[in-house]
């Protein structure tokens, strides 16, 4: 064999098995094994609780190309055939620069809370491409060392380019955690500066081992930044418990305790180290206590913060909820001093003027009397509808369904409105409908009421010109649309319409209205499991109501 | 069309990756094909036949 030739004295690896006689006995066991079981351990468990999570993902494509760089070193360190150790070697070459930029996508994903754009996946790949395509040519390595029985080869360009990427990644994870830093909200500083910290160590920690062996040719000294990897990933599980960076809640800290012991128990075992043991016993009987009450502890942690967030939302809807009451509080209070007071007011100025005798005249007298009741009929349509209101806030409001002819019904009420609109403003109203006969569910009392608000509306709203109602045959519904030309509105409006004491700003003072009219028909309309909607084009392009009911 | 892409940038990733390594694997572990420096950083090998020859004076 070549080994015995050049007299190296080299032993063959026994995976799993701690020899001496390679490159650096168990120390690289130790680094490596570490680091891997922790690293995969975790990547797993993330991955396993978010798998929708394009964060969880990426943290597996870290870990799980980490734990083959892991293995890959391992190889290489303890085998004696130049070919393999060329092979990992080269993978090891590959592997690196795609681990911090996954990092470094990692970091991006979290920070932005979603995926990153098109443009720097581009940049990430051209970084990444003259490696990969260079690593299997003698710009990967040149060639393998025999000289000093150190097991090594000699690196070629492409790894001192990939040191660069690794050095420009590192920077470009330090400088955009110090812009996004800057601009994130102050709750979100604190999960953020651990997973940048945790990120940039890593970083650190991994080009420390290949850095320092370049330079100093001593590789031994590079095994320590493998240590390091445990500090990250107990960095990255204090995050994920702290900040919920993800859904894992306990299982970092179990997972974490779990490694700890495993680590320290297999030490334990290794027949080269026995006088470890005195040392090592009483700690790993600490870890384990000091774990149970760490793992206590993050439990109890959790479960205060869950319970203290849930109430924070209750309450937080709760105050929401209270603020409406109290603007419709407002709005009721400013309608019943102003909206209910002018008609009574007005009632009371017309019978002042009968009561001293101002009106002696018989005809002057009936036409005063006359306003009184119109006026005191409007006073009472308005309690009307708050009752109205009221009884549907309170769902008392009383529905007879029964199957009815919706055309005859909707045909009958506007044919005696289309007088009224003739009589008061001279606008034609017209009726039609494709089919003499569609039968509906509907409460008689209630929808006429819709009916009538959507026709008394479109008076209301329209000065000159034409009111149209027609009845579409629908497959499973009835579709009900009063259109007009009358004033319209702005589209904006047309999501608010239907809410209570919403009116258009733009006439609200023109024209009288309580602003609960559409909101009952609204409630009535559902209460019929239908819908009902508004459509315009824009002020002074006329406007349609529509309304869809379920077929009986 | 980003989730996609998403998945496009991590199938060329692995592709590149995988394509790489299997150039490697061909020509270091198959075909053996590396140069080899002993003392005084002398090229003592390159290619196939000539490691063969040292592996079999050494034996």
């Amino acid at each position: 064999m070549i080994v015995d030739t050049l007299q190296c004295g080299w032993e063959t690896a026994r995976f799993l098995m701690f020899s001496n006689l390679n490159a650096f006995g168990p120390l690289v066991y130790y680094s490596h094994l570490i680091a891997l079981i922790t690293a995969l351990g975790l990547g797993l468990f993330i991955f396993i609780k978010n798998r929708h999570l394009l964060s969880a993902k990426l943290f597996l494509a870290i870990t799980a190309c980490f734990g083959i760089w892991v293995l890959s070193d391992l190889v290489l360190w303890g085998n004696e055939k130049p070919s393999l150790i060329m092979f990992f070697w080269t993978i090891t070459i590959l592997l690196e620069p795609v681990i911090y930029i996954l990092g470094l996508y990692f970091l991006m994903v979290y920070i932005r809370g979603g995926d990153i754009t098109r443009g720097t996946k581009l940049a990430m790949l051209a970084l990444l491409l003259p490696t990969i395509l260079a690593a299997p040519t003698r710009l990967g390595i040149i060639g393998f060392n025999y000289t000093n029985c150190d097991r090594e080869v000699f690196e070629g360009l492409a790894v001192y380019y990939g040191y660069l990427v690794e050095v420009f990644i590192t920077l470009w994870a330090v400088v955009y955690t110090m812009r996004a830093y800057k601009k994130a909200p102050t709750d979100k500083k604190g999960g953020l500066v651990w997973v940048a910290l945790g990120i940039i160590l890593f970083f650190f920690l991994f080009a420390w081992g290949n850095i320092v062996g370049t330079i100093s040719e001593d590789w031994t000294l590079g095994q320590y930044g493998l240590f390091g990897m445990s500090v990250l990933f107990a960095c990255m599980t204090y995050t994920m418990v702290r900040f919920k960076t993800f859904d894992v809640k306990l299982i970092g800290s179990q997972a974490l305790v779990a490694i700890l012991v495993l680590v320290m128990g297999s030490i334990l075992f290794i027949r080269d180290i026995e006088n470890v043991r005195v040392v090592l016993m009483p700690s790993l009987l600490l870890v384990i206590g000091l774990g149970y009450f760490l793992i206590k502890g993050v439990q109890r942690e959790v479960e205060q913060r869950e319970y203290l967030e849930k109430i924070s939302k209750e309450l937080s809807a709760a105050n929401d909820q209270l603020r409406i009451f109290d603007k419709q509080k407002n709005e009721f209070l400013s309608f019943a001093s102003h909206d209910l007071k002018s008609p009574i007011a007005l009632i009371k100025q017309f019978a002042t003027l009968i009561y001293d005798g101002t009106y002696k005249d018989p005809v002057k007298i009936h036409e005063t009397v006359s306003k009184i009741k119109n006026t005191a009929d409007r006073a009472v349509n308005m309690v009307n509808t708050f009752l109205d209101l009221r009884k549907i806030e309170e769902g008392h409001m009383e529905y007879n369904f029964e199957s009815r002819n919706v055309v005859e019904f909707v045909g009958s009420i506007t044919n005696d409105f289309a007088l009224l609109a003739k009589q008061q403003k001279n606008i034609d109203v017209s009726f039609a409908s494709a089919k003499p006969d569609i039968q509906a569910t509907i409460d008689s009392n209630t929808f006429r009421q819709v009916v009538q608000n959507y026709l008394d509306n479109s008076l209301k709203y329209t000065e000159a010109g034409w009111i149209k109602v027609q009845i579409v045959d629908e497959q499973k519904t009835v579709l009900i649309k009063f259109s007009d030309s009358g004033l319209g509105m702005d589209k904006e409006l047309l999501p608010i319409l239907f809410g209570q004491f919403h009116r258009d700003p733009g006439v609200a003072k023109k024209i009288q209205g309580t602003g609960l009219g559409l909101y009952i028909a609204k409630q009535i309309v559902l209460a019929h499991h239908g819908d009902t909607w508004a459509e315009s084009e824009g002020k002074g392009k006329g406007s349609q109501f529509y309304i869809r009911l379920p077929k009986a | 069309m980003k989730s996609l892409w998403s998945v496009t940038f991590f199938d060329i990733l692995l592709s590149l990756l995988i394509l790489s390594t299997f150039f490697a694997f061909a020509r270091y572990v198959i075909r053996n094909d590396y140069i080899v420096y002993s003392e005084n950083d002398l090229v003592v090998e390159t290619i196939p036949e000539q490691i063969k020859q040292v592996i079999e004076k050494g034996l």
